[in-house]
């Protein structure tokens, strides 16, 4: 590490940046009764980020020879690419190391114990009648990240993620249906020891969905539960706070305008990575810069963004924190961390109750964005007639402009849930980022759904 | 490699070292400028170790193979059960075309200089933003295994795309061409060309449209029904009996005017490659010939599982291990041309890009998408852009009901498909 130093003093543009990366993975995936895999992968990456006049270099590698030449090679390609607009925002530089203390570090029990778990998740899978194969995984992800500029910052921050995904497939005739649901954050193994019941209802679900009937395609008042409105949150609104594509894109520019309304008065979304232990959180994000609380919006109004530092000098703002890479062989890019919509006061029952004909969204497949319209995979839905929960329904997928949906969002529930998982965020090619997102249920007027019907 | 397979041999283990190198140089020029030049490499190993009918893997990125090899031996003790072997020398097909040494050599100067020149014709478009990626690679593989095998082989690779982001007739609206191969191909007049047909046709807009209709998906919308079936091909969900398509082999499940290919022989593919991440020769196979399924995609697990012979599919994410996946896919040309599909169709769609493909029940066939940029055609005229759509339906239902396949095709991120035109799909537009 005091070569790296050395090197930096060599920089001959306006800001050099150094990162390595060391890694161990611990992994078992069991696929219906078979024991797929097991086993640990390591590794490290690394790279030289040049930045000189506006324009950026960058190379990545995995093999520590040839540093000085990696540097030319960046700086050269940031000179080639300067223009004379752009800057970074400087910051205090930071000497700091963190490291991990977990009693149950998931480094100290035997791939042997991480079989036997996931095992235990499977067989309770598998014991469900109607679920004909299974994916289980166990994963603990052990990471630990220098960051160096030529501002003098020298940080060392250590990670772990331990988690258990669980898949259940129910099968009649033709009709097969999935379900899906796991947990991870940045603890220790003992965090996954008790996850009977989400194996139980896991299985249930996806024998339950083989009678559910697909929706009808319309428009719905909707209400979201604690995961799918985090995954809304994160993925239609979210991305749009984050200041790369504010700046890059003067149409969001115009709308992303500080001050404006976005949503009823009680409505509070919240960009936090200082919420340790969850996935999503960490203390330094990859350029350095402390991790910390960003209101997005507050009581209905924008209130902030997510910025790196160059998107912070670029737009007159202050860095927050948000500059991450998924691993080093990629440039920190800006992404969410934790990132949830606030407790409103309505309670659950209160939102249900005046509706005549409605949707609950249960928990997410999956959505895509592009800017302003999303579409979401709820993993299951149910029917609302008369302000009671009535039959499942399967294949709903909702559809709309964020800009609207917020608007008309009527309720806001008072049981937030933040929720981390094993996947992650993909932006720019760099996937899965870990993050968090939740938010209370909340009832949204208007939804799209599409249906075969 | 070969000492660290002669020990595993001395040890009395078969097993196998997988070897890959990727460079990666990306010149990207994001809103109009160029921002960013990269030059990516990452190189690892995977090790698959075997004793007693029992497999240990593990991987590295990095050059520290001896920890990769101690502990894959360490992860065979716990039992992943195994009842494939390893395959043994076999002929390789010459002459492919995969490697273009000018493609190696291609400078990045000269690639901001075609990104330049691109964003300015499409500058001209005026308020627009525009995203322009140019990257070449090169990657270099070698499998070494116990059983003799010793290959090797380097390949370039090269991709070309924009995309424009403009607010149209009061509608957000992106459009994107993207070109991929393995040899340098100057796509600037078709990307422009393609960007600018397109631009113009958004610019009026047609009342929504509901109901079942007949719906042309162009070449760049074509993966919304595709991904469900290439799922339900991949051996991998068929020998999980996840895929609908398990244990029916010869059967008709298509319309008869569908073939679909896996084509690793297809010269200058993106995909094109002589073996797979498993010393397998790879195949050129009709997956459906006239709707008939004749083949599934297959590694050697999940061909030893299903009792058939391996396709040299077996591919890996990196120095993971590996599954089952498509090479080169192709669909077969038609005979109908674009414009007589359009001219023929009372009320419909055609749709050039959806949201949300392959968030369904795929597994089941099921799609539910957005048509983010998608045309009504009226009386065999395309009268303007929808807004707000969704599409629904099931990807075996429908390529039942196909009714013509184009014959122009066009390369699509690697892949060269047609256009097609379904019968009878659910679409909900909102009349608001």
């Amino acid at each position: 590490m005091e070569e790296i130093k050395r090197l930096l003093e060599k920089a001959s543009v306006d800001y050099v940046e150094i990162h390595i990366e060391e890694y161990e993975k611990s992994y078992v995936d069991f696929n219906g009764k078979v024991l797929k895999s097991a086993g640990k992968s390591y590794g490290m990456f690394g790279n030289i980020r040049a930045f000189h006049r506006g324009g950026w270099g960058f190379v990545s590698f995995t093999e520590l020879k040839g540093l000085e030449k990696k540097l030319r090679e960046a700086e050269g390609m940031a000179r080639l690419t300067s223009s004379k607009k752009g800057g970074l925002k400087s910051l205090k530089p930071v000497k700091k190391m963190i490291r991990i203390k977990l009693p149950d570090d998931p480094r100290k029990f035997s791939l042997e114990e991480k079989k036997q778990l996931a095992e235990k998740y499977n067989k309770i899978l598998l014991s469900n009648k109607g679920v004909f194969n299974t994916v289980v995984g166990y994963l603990d992800h052990f990471d630990r990240r220098w960051i160096f500029n030529t501002e003098g910052t020298e940080i060392m921050e250590e990670r772990i993620y331990t988690g258990v995904r669980m898949t259940a497939f129910a099968r009649d005739g033709t009709n097969v249906q999935t379900a899906f649901d796991s947990y991870g954050e940045q603890e220790g193994f003992n965090s996954v020891t008790s996850l009977e019941e989400m194996a139980e209802d896991v299985a249930k679900t996806a024998v339950n969905l083989l009678k559910a009937e697909k929706v009808e395609g319309g428009k719905y008042t909707v209400i979201l539960d604690p995961k799918l409105a985090g995954v809304f949150i994160h993925e239609a609104f979210g991305h749009l706070s984050e200041a790369d594509h504010v700046f890059e894109n003067r149409k969001l520019f115009e709308i992303m305008k500080i001050g404006k309304r976005f949503g009823p008065d009680n409505l509070n979304v919240i960009d936090d990575g200082k919420m340790y232990g969850l996935r999503g959180s960490y203390h330094y994000d990859d350029e350095g810069t402390p991790a910390r609380k960003t209101y997005l919006i507050k009581n209905g109004k924008l209130t902030g963004r997510l910025h790196s530092k160059e998107t912070a000098y670029l737009l007159g703002e202050e860095p927050t924190g948000n500059a991450r890479a998924i691993d080093y062989s990629f440039p920190p890019i800006v992404r969410m961390s934790c990132t949830y919509i606030d407790n409103g006061d309505t309670p659950f029952e209160e939102m249900i109750s005046d509706i005549k004909k409605g949707i609950y969204a249960v928990a997410a497949y999956g959505g895509q964005t592009e800017l302003e319209m999303f579409t979401f995979s709820a993993a299951r839905g149910y029917l609302i007639e008369n302000g009671k929960i009535k039959k499942m329904l399967r294949d709903v997928v909702l559809t709309g402009n964020v800009f609207e949906t917020l608007m008309n969002i009527e309720m806001i529930g008072n049981d937030l849930q933040l929720f981390g998982g094993l996947g992650g965020c993909g932006k720019n090619g760099q996937a899965p980022l870990p993050v968090s997102d939740g938010s209370p249920h909340i009832r949204i007027k208007d939804v799209i759904i599409g249906g075969e019907k | 490699m070969k000492r660290a397979v002669s020990t595993l041999k001395k040890s009395g283990y078969s097993g196998e070292i997988f070897y890959v190198e990727k460079e990666i140089t990306p010149v990207e020029f994001k809103s109009n400028r160029l921002y960013a030049v990269e030059e990516k490499v990452k190189s690892g190993y995977g090790v698959r170790v075997f004793k007693d009918g029992r497999m240990g893997f593990s991987s590295v990125f990095g050059n520290n193979l001896d920890r990769a090899v101690e502990s894959a031996i360490e992860s065979v003790k716990l039992g992943v059960e195994t009842d494939f072997s390893l395959p043994s020398p076999a002929r390789i097909k010459g002459s492919l075309k995969y490697y273009h040494e000018d493609t190696e050599k291609i400078k990045v100067k000269e690639m901001i200089k075609m990104g330049e020149e691109l964003l300015n014709k499409l500058g001209v478009l005026g308020d627009v933003s525009i995203d322009i990626s140019l990257r070449k690679s090169v990657k270099r593989v070698k499998i070494l295994n116990t059983e003799g095998v010793e290959l090797e082989y380097k390949k370039t690779g090269w991709s070309f795309g924009a995309v424009v982001f403009a607010i149209v007739a009061d509608s957000v609206t992106w459009i994107y061409d993207f070109y991929s191969g393995s040899k340098f191909v100057d796509r600037r007049n078709q990307i422009e060309r393609y960007i600018k047909d397109l631009y113009r046709k958004s610019k009026t807009l047609a009342k929504p449209i509901k109901g079942k209709k007949d719906v042309i998906f162009m070449p760049s919308a074509l993966h919304t029904v595709l991904i469900p079936i290439s799922r339900g091909v991949n051996g991998e969900n068929v020998m999980k009996g996840t895929s609908p398509l398990a244990g029916k082999l010869g059967e008709k499940i298509l319309s008869d005017k569908i073939s679909i290919i896996d084509n690793p022989f297809k010269s200058w593919g993106i995909n094109t490659c002589p073996f797979d991440d498993e010393g397998v020769p790879t195949r050129k196979k009709y997956i459906f010939r006239n709707g008939i399924l004749e083949n599934y995609i297959l590694d050697l697990r999940s061909a030893k599982k299903l009792g058939l012979k391996p396709t040299g599919n077996g591919f890996r994410s990196g120095v993971s291990l590996p599954f089952p996946d498509f090479t080169n896919i192709e669909i077969a040309p038609g005979d109908t041309s674009i414009r007589d599909m359009i001219s023929s169709m009372k009320d419909g769609l055609i749709v050039y890009s959806v949201l949300g493909a392959g968030q369904s029940n795929i597994i089941a066939g099921d799609f539910s998408v957005n048509a983010s940029l998608a045309f009504r055609v009226k009386n065999g005229e395309m009268v303007g852009r929808v807004k707000d759509t969704m599409i629904a339906g099931n990807s075996y239902r429908v390529f039942k009901k196909v009714k013509e396949v184009s014959k122009e095709r066009k390369n699509f991120e690697g892949m060269h498909l047609p256009a097609i035109k379904f019968s009878n799909i659910n679409i909900y537009g909102d009349g608001g």
